[in-house]
């Protein structure tokens, strides 16, 4: 398909200057901020005034801020991030390192949220009239609206503390003890996919209420299949796209929910880094961190796009 | 259960201190619960409070990455849990007749991780590391001016040259610029040694997953190694104590090191027969803090209302359940520590009659006190209290972290906690803080008297004089109020019952090499 | 001609609920003290953590005070922030997408649309938590720029579509001919059309800023005290999730409701208001079939994160 990725190629030329712009802002802000630059925080309580003008200069946080920002993007051009302020370490690595966590706990979360969502909207759109389907549709109303940091804290308190079992155990990368692995990602997960597997539900089950009044179900309806046949075969394939949609545009907030889930649970994903950098002012940090989630956040609006021609001929990129 | 483990540490406390005094060689009663010979230990779980942020000792180590350097490097001399210093790196030291050459007689069978022999050359380049501006080591306060050089008088033989006698440097040894670190690992690793760190330490650094954990492996080589017997030590980050509590009920870390615990949960912890509270030898104290030169806390009667406004009791019995004391000083232990005086109480009267003498009433704008956002209920008990002698204050949040960074530019005059643990020498704190040339100095405070007492103190290597002249100071300091002190706790580490060989430094930083489960 | 239709909605039993709810809150808010007997800043060292008795509903904090008033008290806090938030965004949304949409095409729009991207492709929360950073989180005007300024895309792009739509309608562009003023314009015939959309957007980030400050605030940069925050009672009580739960927990239950309401209100504005967004959520009686295959459902979830 020539012709989708002519469209991909030119979003993605205008998204250029939108991230540049977005990368210019916060770099200017965070230079700006109240409070003023990070050397003395660096320094801790040994710190003297003196010190912390030779490490700004050390820094490079004495020039001026084009200056800096313009030796940013010649380094970013050699893919160099910059190098960390608080911690020994550059920047890519710092980001690498973090990587994993953050992936896997949205991973599980969307899985998770998939899992439930799916069957919970057939359901509520084929069983709409029954006590059950209308329960279920009055929980995915209170899934919308639980703080996912407060259901964290609710499952360490009901899983943690009271019953002992299923504890929140330490982070333990992927590959070294699958097991315990997943047993520190569990509740995590659980508490960021909540919102998602309540949303997603929604989601589906209006898709399936607006395929449902389609001509060629309605006749297949009068041919007399039966509803839960017409939905799975006919109404599910039709809904496939506005759910790709959903799912789609919720990564930028699955990133910002792991943020304040990552701080909950102790985990060390890319949002507890982000937010400690943004809160000690470590300005090569949130800087490579911001670039990569805005970059997560336009890679899934285009793999929407063409998630879409590819799912629905229909469509034309022109 | 407290009392008991306490007493337990004390009575090895005063063998190790013995064994040190009768020359023998002091480290192998380091960890003197270890049996000699016997066999090594799995692996040992720590939970401590917060990331990593640098395995140099020398370059932006904090509070909770010294528990790990002391596994990975080791000081010249150490401290007991009572202050006593006791060798390590040096097998002895003495002090020249002019107070100003220190002479360290060093180990000769030591090898770095690396395998690059431990000498006086090392420890010459160690001191000069940190005093090179170049290094950029926020320690360099601490040497300059007093270290003029140090000289490798044979491989075994160091010699600090100093500008003038200075009984506290052997305290600031202990710390982390006294930490040995190899040379050929710094020169190899550049800027990338602070997580590729290489001592002389009874473990090895195998990885740090940053936000996550470091891990560190028993050195085969070490030259006391039948002292350790755990296998592998992991410190896990918790900056939530609750879910570090949580895990340690899980039984998936073994002890907890938390600098801000819950007293709830010390209390909690207390009671429960399956744990061991161990508290630190000394306290950490915390003060309300004011900047002398800033109206109206130029005002000493304003200042002294503030101090005798404060009921440390309840502040004591709601914020901190009874953990810990009611005190209105700061020397707590130690050979320098007053036991007669236990500095201001509680006086509603004596502080309206001190508020009505400032003239402050007479204008009555409300004071702007800086609370750091984690100890928002200490801050407003503290509000309450003023106000319950007619004083009005509003708070304003700051940061845990941009709190003393605000306070060293002098931007918030009146501000609360500032917490400071103590160091193995009075003089450690009493000089950066009170003296006017001190670089903590930052309540400005002036006091030519104590510029005097504490410069005296600092003089003489005499404990009997030094321990009266700080007792002075100390009358003077808390008279003078900058400081309101109010609160003076130890810090608690909690662990699985069956955890043995852990013990606190005098700094209040777990030595958990020796530690076992 | 709402206000007729909004009479009947009253009587049924989930509608009088959420009327109720919505007096209840406002009036929480205004006055607290109607609900409660205790003072919300009066420290009582001898009840430090109490579990929950008939005296205290939701037990004490660590300072002895009632953490059903403290909840009660910080309603005002809540809706505060959330209503100036909204009204913020609001304002400076609708503003960009009239300006941007009235001049549609010229370099101008193209400007202020490439801000408006630049604003949107950053999660909120990381866009909240930067902004509050920078402006120093100790003014509560600084949480409430950075709640806002997560919703101007949204606004923004919601008013320039309209405009753009509007703008070539004959009676518009008769009164360019006829030489109208710009303002005029706008005033006379494009807002009148884009207001329904915007109420109902409104209520719906009204719940997005409530949790929103809420999280700002358990990651320690939300409002200061004295004001109480709900957000904040969590993040300090956390501490506590061990030995006095009631501490952390109950705050969160008024999150969710307040959150819940909001989120019922907006879907039962949307119905009223927003006919076109809410036919998909009524398809069932409305069937609509021209525009199911192409465009998604128009977001029936309305809280981010």
């Amino acid at each position: 398909m020539p012709a989708m990725w002519r469209y991909v190629l030119r979003r993605m030329l205008v998204l250029i200057p939108t991230v540049a712009l977005v990368t210019f802002g916060i770099f200017f802000l965070m230079r700006t901020a109240v409070g003023g630059d990070p050397t003395l925080y660096l320094m801790g309580h040994e710190a003297t005034l003196q010190q912390a003008a030779q490490a700004r200069t050390r820094l490079g946080l004495d020039r001026p801020i084009i200056v800096q920002y313009a030796e940013w993007l010649r380094r970013l051009g050699s893919l160099d991030l910059g190098r960390s302020f608080e911690y020994p370490m550059d920047v890519g690595p710092a980001l690498a390192g973090r990587l994993p966590a953050t992936l896997e706990l949205t991973l599980m979360a969307t899985v998770l949220a998939l899992l439930v969502a799916v069957p919970a909207g057939v359901f509520t759109a084929v069983g709409r009239h029954t006590p059950l389907g209308r329960a279920m549709s009055a929980a995915t109303m209170a899934g919308i609206c639980v703080p996912n940091f407060w259901l964290g804290m609710l499952l360490i308190y009901v899983f943690g503390v009271k019953l002992g079992w299923l504890a929140n155990s330490a982070y333990v990368p992927l590959p070294e003890n699958w097991r315990q692995n997943l047993g520190s990602m569990a509740l995590p997960a659980v508490s960021l996919a909540a919102y998602y597997a309540a949303s997603w539900t929604r989601y589906l089950n209006t898709a399936l209420l607006v395929a449902l009044q389609h001509d060629y179900v309605r006749v297949a309806q009068a041919k007399g299949l039966a509803d839960r046949t017409v939905v799975l075969k006919h109404a599910l394939r039709n809904a496939i796209i506005p759910m790709v949609t959903a799912v789609g545009q919720s990564v930028p907030y699955m990133l910002a929910g792991a943020v304040i889930v990552e701080a909950v649970f102790s985990l060390p994903g890319l949002g507890r880094l982000l937010s400690d950098a943004i809160q000690s002012r470590d300005y090569p940090i949130v800087q490579g961190a911001v670039l990569l989630v805005t970059a997560a956040v336009v890679a899934s609006s285009l793999a929407v796009d063409v998630a879409y021609g590819v799912l629905d001929p229909r469509i034309r990129y022109d | 259960m407290r009392t008991r483990s306490g007493r337990v540490g004390s009575r090895l406390t005063r063998r190790r201190f013995m064994a040190t005094v009768a020359g023998t060689l002091g480290a192998t009663t380091l960890y003197s619960r270890a049996p000699a010979g016997a066999q090594t230990k799995g692996t040992l779980r720590i939970a401590r409070g917060a990331n990593a942020r640098s395995l140099d000792p020398h370059i932006n180590a904090r509070l909770y990455d010294r528990l790990v350097l002391y596994t990975l490097y080791e000081p010249l001399i150490d401290a007991d849990d009572r202050g006593n210093f006791f060798p390590v790196l040096a097998r002895s030291w003495e002090v020249g007749s002019t107070g100003r050459v220190v002479t360290f007689h060093l180990r000769s069978d030591v090898v770095f991780h690396d395998g690059t022999p431990f000498t006086a050359d090392v420890v010459k380049y160690n001191i000069e590391r940190i005093l090179d501006p170049a290094t950029g080591s926020e320690h360099r306060a601490r040497f300059e001016g007093i270290i003029q050089g140090v000289r490798a008088a044979n491989a075994a033989t160091a010699q600090f040259y100093l500008t003038r006698p200075y009984p506290p440097l052997l305290s600031e040894l202990i710390d982390r610029p006294g930490l040995m670190v190899s040379p050929a690992a710094v020169r190899k690793y550049g800027k990338d040694f602070a997580r590729n760190p290489v001592g002389t330490g009874p473990f090895k650094f195998v990885e740090w997953i940053q936000g996550s954990r470091v891990t560190v492996q028993r050195n085969q080589r070490y030259w006391n190694v039948k002292a350790i017997r755990s296998e592998q030590m992991i410190f896990q980050d918790f900056p939530e104590p609750a879910v570090a509590d949580a895990q340690l009920r899980g039984g998936q870390v073994d002890v907890v090191t938390l600098e801000d615990l819950p007293a709830e949960d010390v209390l909690a912890f207390q009671k429960d027969s399956g744990y061991l509270v161990i508290p630190s030898p000394a306290y950490s104290w915390s003060a309300i803090q004011m900047k002398e030169d800033v109206p109206p806390f130029d005002n000493r009667d304003l200042r002294q209302a503030i101090m005798y406004a404060i009921d440390r009791e309840q502040i004591v019995k709601v914020i901190y359940h009874g953990l810990g004391k009611a005190t209105g000083k700061f020397f707590h232990e130690g050979w320098w520590a007053d036991p007669r005086y236990n500095g201001p109480a509680y006086n509603p009267d004596l502080a309206r009659q001190k508020l009505k003498a400032s003239g402050y009433l007479d204008r009555p704008a409300p004071l702007l006190l800086y609370v750091q956002s984690s100890t928002v209920p200490l801050g407003e008990m503290v509000q309450a209290q003023m106000q319950a002698i007619g004083l009005r204050v509003n708070i304003r949040l700051v940061s845990e972290r941009d709190l003393y960074p605000m306070v060293l530019r002098g931007e918030i005059p009146f501000s609360i906690p500032a917490t400071w643990t103590p160091r193995p020498d009075p003089n450690g704190l009493a000089y950066i803080l009170w003296d006017s040339r001190g670089y903590a100095n930052t309540s400005h405070y002036r006091n030519p008297q104590v510029d005097k007492l504490l410069d005296a103190a600092a003089a003489t290597y005499d404990r009997n004089e030094r321990a009266r002249l700080y007792r002075q100071a100390e009358r003077l300091i808390v008279d003078d109020a900058s400081y309101v002190f109010y609160y003076a706790s130890p810090d608690y580490a909690i662990m699985r019952r069956g955890v043995q060989g852990f013990r606190y430094g005098f700094d209040l930083i777990p030595r958990v090499a020796g530690a076992w489960m | 001609m709402t206000a007729r239709r909004f009479i009947p909605i009253l009587a049924t039993p989930s509608g009088g609920a959420l009327a109720a709810a919505i007096l209840f809150l406002a009036v929480a808010a205004i006055r607290p003290e109607l609900f409660s007997p205790y003072n919300p800043v009066r420290i009582h060292g001898t009840s430090s953590l109490e579990a929950p008795t008939w005296g205290h509903v939701l037990g004490t904090d660590v300072l002895g005070k009632d953490v059903l008033t403290q909840i009660l008290y910080g309603t005002r806090t809540t809706l505060f922030i959330g209503l100036s938030a909204v009204a913020l965004s609001l304002a400076a949304g609708t503003a960009i997408g009239l300006a941007a949409g009235y001049w549609g095409g010229t370099l101008l729009d193209e400007g202020l649309m490439r801000l408006i991207d630049a604003l949107y492709i950053v999660p909120d929360l990381v866009l909240a938590l930067t902004v509050v950073a920078i402006l120093g989180p100790e003014r509560i005007a600084s949480v409430i720029v950075a709640l806002a300024l997560g919703h101007v895309a949204a606004y923004a792009r919601l008013v320039r579509g309209r405009v753009l739509a509007i703008r070539e309608e004959e009676y518009v562009t008769a009164a360019r001919s006829l030489g109208g003023s710009v303002g005029r314009i706008l005033a006379r015939h494009v807002l009148p059309q884009t207001h329904d959309v915007l109420v109902v957007r409104s209520v719906l980030a009204l719940s997005s800023v409530i949790l929103g400050e809420a999280a700002l605030s358990f990651l320690g940069l939300g409002v200061q005290p004295p004001a109480p925050s709900w957000g904040r009672m969590l993040r300090d009580g956390f501490q506590y999730l061990a030995t006095a739960p009631w501490v952390a927990l109950s705050p969160g239950l008024a999150i969710f409701l307040c959150v819940f309401v909001c989120n019922q209100a907006g879907d039962l504005l949307r119905d009223l208001l927003d006919p076109r967004a809410a036919v998909s959520a009524r398809a069932e009686r409305r069937p609509n079939r021209a525009r199911a295959a192409r465009t998604a459902p128009a977001r029936v979830s309305p809280a981010r994160r």
